[in-house]
């Protein structure tokens, strides 16, 4: 028998089992117990979800709790007005971002005409805008003393007609165009995905190109399209700043009104769950629809040499229509705002704007750490133990995206403050509950876990099982794997969540304006407070510098779509 | 003088619920032999071999590495602290480290191991590519930087699952070679995991066939083949036909073809046993009938299949029984031809009806 000196060395100098390093329990201990025993995962992630169960069961139990007295009176007529207005929004929304959308989607996608690449990635950029800044740029263009208005007065006479501007049609078309891009990437993306083959296989039973729309395009994305207008229908229930700045009352802001006008957290509570009932009905069907995105995808063929070239009125008619979403859609809202911000650049870029920049740069940050740090965090439990409560964990924790802003902060707020109550009468400190950036922090947590989840998720996707175990079959433990291994390869995929939560923290405003410490105020805030008090002149520079840090991501989205074209 | 044993798996059994994944595994690998599991899917064998890595419990039963118990005696020790290496059926290399910097990953750091990763890859005949990222690289490559990576840290055991099902037939044949010869050079014990038999067979010492979560037969592989002691591995492990036998007395058995008799000095001496007048399933393989045109005894010809080298014909014996046998390519006869055999039985095989 032959043992080579290097092996034989190896056997004695590092035995297969290292004495003593089993039990390890000190100092570091807990923490790498945690990583390296599974049994403690499930009940660290459920305790993750708890802030989201918390919402969704003080929300949810109010409806068992009718405090019929004192609501009725209340709701009697607001809550039933509130309720239709956001029923006739959200079909009004849903209809017109859904045609505008898959007629945008099926132009840039399958046909050839002027500047078609061009559209392609610009008819994005409204993301950027969130719907409360779109909001008050619209109004400041077309209200009776706007720009427009006048040059018609002026040209036509002081007595021409024009649409009221607070009307249910200015915030549809508002809420579309902010909302169409939704629709228009997930059409555009299945359009493009359908390849050729189908569009040849049309065109050889001689289809012409509206007819191909119509019987073949359509109905192989229609899983698509149905989803991405799911998507508008629960960002309309979930917006506050866009029917706050048009005063139309719809459930979010009768929730708000109850809160901070009627002072009532019960009646608050109360048209909270009617809105959250009418969310989960849309999750519900979207959780379905989702079970039809299957047909086949074909391979990425480029549809360069298939597409139909319009000719003639045609393809001005697509230049005029695509022009006419883009002028509307961003450069108008944008020009508004820098003719607003340019004449008074100088003594509003003073301190105070520079203090709201800071709270609000300060704020993301630290949320965009705590909440990318957590969503690894989910991402690795559920990676290494794959049971039942840890699935149970995830689904919870990332279900937040549904809820709405005004629904999380009520949901949070309602039983935090009856906890600090209770405290109290217990004789226990409990200042830090209320009052603080506690209820917010955990508003965020839950609203945007799922957007740092799904990146960092499919990221861990790509690393398969037997890298964890020729990780440990090298001698890793788990937090040495999380480390060396997970975190270089989801790297990419911490850093997109890490930019998507920032941005999304940064805009938003339900949360951010129900829950904040008193005082305290961020551009968003800063921006609704002043737009609602009509001074749009002042809201114009904070807005901009919204919708400036809202490109990024946009940018990264509009590179990834430019790959696929 | 024989090789102390390494490698000691006992009685390990491990259950899901209900169903028996292994059930009472039992065998044993010396120092610097290779062993290999051969079965299908769903055998066990992979099971078998992630519990020896550490990566899965055994609901009972035993396993050490040169008398040190690993899993067994409520004791378990985890995977990364075993030394065992592992070769995985997907390479699992790290995709963002190099080809260096994977191998050196189970290793310490300092000058030392560089130097030891660089030889490594040198050996396994990758020089000049460690700096290279495990994507730009191919199948037989990545499989390669995987081999080398285990055998980094001098692994008390290397374990191989299905390292080479993804890679093309001749790339798989010249790296089981390689691999085979690189392993007996650092008198690495090692343990394979393959569905294939010619891969097991060139590589392996000792070949474990698995059926239902155990282990059917555990020997050479040239006893795993003449030798195999059951109906399952003889059907499993290479080609051959059964027919009708007679045993007359001590190792001897009658059948159509003539009357066969076992050498006491052969491995499967005891197989044939001293029923006289039991009727017996007698196992013919391919090469134990030779082609002689002049010989008397005769088979028809009922399917032929032409191989290069030879073809392999399925002959009908008068009795209609079917026999499988390998000629050399010259002999070009026709479906329906009858054509004379002469047989050539060395190892004697028999199964109980």
């Amino acid at each position: 028998m032959t043992i080579s000196p290097a092996n034989n060395a190896a056997l004695e100098g590092r035995p297969a089992v290292p004495s003593g390093s089993l039990g390890a329990g000190s100092g570091v201990g807990a923490l790498r117990q945690l990583f390296s025993s599974k049994g403690l995962w499930p009940l660290f992630l459920l305790i993750l979800s708890l802030p989201t169960l918390l919402a969704l069961g003080s929300v949810l139990a109010s409806l068992f709790n009718l405090d019929t007295d004192t609501l009725s009176h209340l709701l009697e007529h607001l809550l039933p007005a509130a309720l239709s207005n956001t029923l006739l929004l959200v079909s009004g929304t849903a209809i017109c971002s859904a045609v505008v959308g898959v007629a945008l989607a099926w132009l840039t996608a399958v046909c050839d005409f002027p500047f078609r690449r061009f559209f392609s990635w610009a008819l994005l950029l409204p993301m950027a805008i969130p719907g409360y800044v779109m909001a008050f740029a619209f109004v400041g263009l077309f209200e009776f003393s706007g720009p427009v208005q006048s040059a018609i007065r002026h040209w036509f006479g002081s007595s021409s007609w024009f649409p009221d501007v607070y009307s249910f049609g200015g915030v549809t078309i508002v809420m579309s165009l902010v909302l169409y891009p939704y629709v228009y990437l997930i059409a555009r993306n299945a359009f493009q995905t359908q390849g050729r083959r189908s569009i040849e296989a049309g065109q050889s039973l001689g289809l012409s190109p509206l007819r191909s729309f119509f019987r073949v395009s359509l109905p192989m994305a229609r899983p698509w399209i149905v989803g991405g207008v799911l998507l508008v229908v629960m960002e309309t229930l979930a917006d506050f700043g866009t029917v706050a700045t048009f005063n139309y009352d719809t459930l979010t802001t009768l929730i708000y009104k109850s809160w901070f006008s009627l002072f009532s957290l019960p009646a608050a509570l109360q048209v909270a769950s009617v809105l959250l009932l009418a969310v989960i009905v849309i999750m519900v069907i979207e959780r379905r629809s989702r079970a039809a995105q299957r047909y086949s995808q074909s391979q990425h063929a480029s549809l360069a040499s298939s597409r139909f070239v319009l000719s003639g009125k045609r393809r001005w008619a697509a230049v005029v229509f695509c022009g006419l979403v883009f002028l509307f859609a961003f450069v108008m809202p944008s020009l508004r705002l820098l003719s607003w911000a340019m004449p008074n650049l100088a003594s509003d870029l003073n301190g105070h704007f520079l203090g709201y920049i800071w709270s609000t740069l300060s704020l993301a940050s630290f949320a965009t750490l705590l909440i990318a740090v957590l969503a690894l965090l989910l991402a690795y439990g559920a990676r290494i133990n794959q049971s039942l409560p840890t699935r149970f964990a995830v689904r919870t924790s990332t279900l937040g995206y549904a809820l709405p802003g005004t629904v999380l902060a009520i949901g949070l707020f309602a039983p935090i403050s009856m906890m600090n109550h209770w405290l109290q009468d217990l004789g226990v400190p409990a200042s830090w509950l209320q009052g603080t950036f506690l209820i917010m922090f955990m508003a965020y947590g839950v609203r945007f876990m799922a957007v740092a989840y799904s990146p960092i998720e499919n990221n861990y996707l790509r690393i398969t099982p037997s890298i964890d175990d020729a990780a440990h079959s090298l001698g890793l433990t788990g937090l040495q794997v999380l480390r060396r291994v997970h975190l270089p390869i989801v790297r990419r995929g911490i850093l997109t969540a890490m930019v998507l939560v920032f941005v999304d923290v940064m805009k938003e405003l339900p949360i951010t304006l129900m829950t904040r410490p008193f005082g305290f105020n961020t551009l968003a805030v800063r921006v609704f407070e002043l737009s609602s008090e009509g001074l749009w002149q002042r809201a114009a520079l904070p807005a901009l510098a919204i919708m400036l840090v809202g490109l990024i991501p946009v940018m990264f989205l509009i590179r990834k779509t430019d790959k696929n074209d | 003088m024989t090789n102390p044993i390494w490698l000691k798996v006992t009685d390990a059994t491990v259950e899901f619920g209900r169903s028996h994944v292994l059930s009472g595994v039992s065998f044993e690998l010396e120092k610097g032999e290779i062993g290999c599991l051969l079965g299908s899917s769903g055998c066990g064998k992979t099971t078998l071999l992630r519990s020896i890595a550490g990566f899965e419990k055994l609901t009972s039963g035993q396993i050490a590495i040169n008398q040190q118990v690993l899993t067994g005696q409520g004791k378990y020790v985890p995977a990364e602290q075993r030394n065992v290496g592992m070769v995985f059926q997907d390479y699992a290399l790290f995709p963002h480290l190099s080809v260096l910097n994977n191998v050196t990953f189970g290793l310490q750091g300092g000058a030392d191991s560089k130097q030891k990763a660089l030889a490594l890859i040198a050996r396994v005949g990758l020089a000049g590519k460690e700096d290279h990222m495990p994507h730009q690289l191919s199948g037989g490559e990545q499989q390669r930087v995987a081999l080398a990576r285990a055998l980094a840290p001098e692994p008390v055991l290397l374990l191989l699952d299905e390292p080479f099902s993804n890679l093309d037939v001749s790339l798989r044949e010249r790296l089981g070679g390689e691999v085979r010869e690189i392993l007996k050079e650092t008198n690495t014990t090692a343990l394979m995991v393959t569905h294939d038999q010619m891969e097991a067979f060139a590589i392996a010492d000792k070949v474990g066939v698995m059926n239902g979560g155990q282990i059917e037969q555990w020997a050479s592989a040239y006893d795993i083949y003449h030798c195999p002691n059951s109906l399952f591995v003889a059907g499993f492990v290479g080609q051959g036909s059964l027919i009708e036998g007679t045993l007359l007395d001590c190792g001897t058995v009658e059948t159509v073809l003539g009357v066969f008799r076992q050498e006491e000095s052969n491995c499967c001496a005891a197989s044939v046993g001293c029923d006289v007048g039991k009727k017996v399933k007698v196992l013919l393989r391919p090469d134990d009938i030779i082609h002689d045109d002049d010989s008397p005894l005769q088979g028809e010809v009922r399917k032929k299949s032409f191989r290069g080298a030879d073809f392999m014909y399925s002959l009908a014996l008068p009795n209609g029984e079917l026999i499988t046998c390998m000629v050399p390519s010259h002999h070009d006869h026709p479906v329906g031809e009858p054509i004379g055999i002469r047989m050539e039985v060395d190892h004697v095989v028999v199964f109980d009806h």
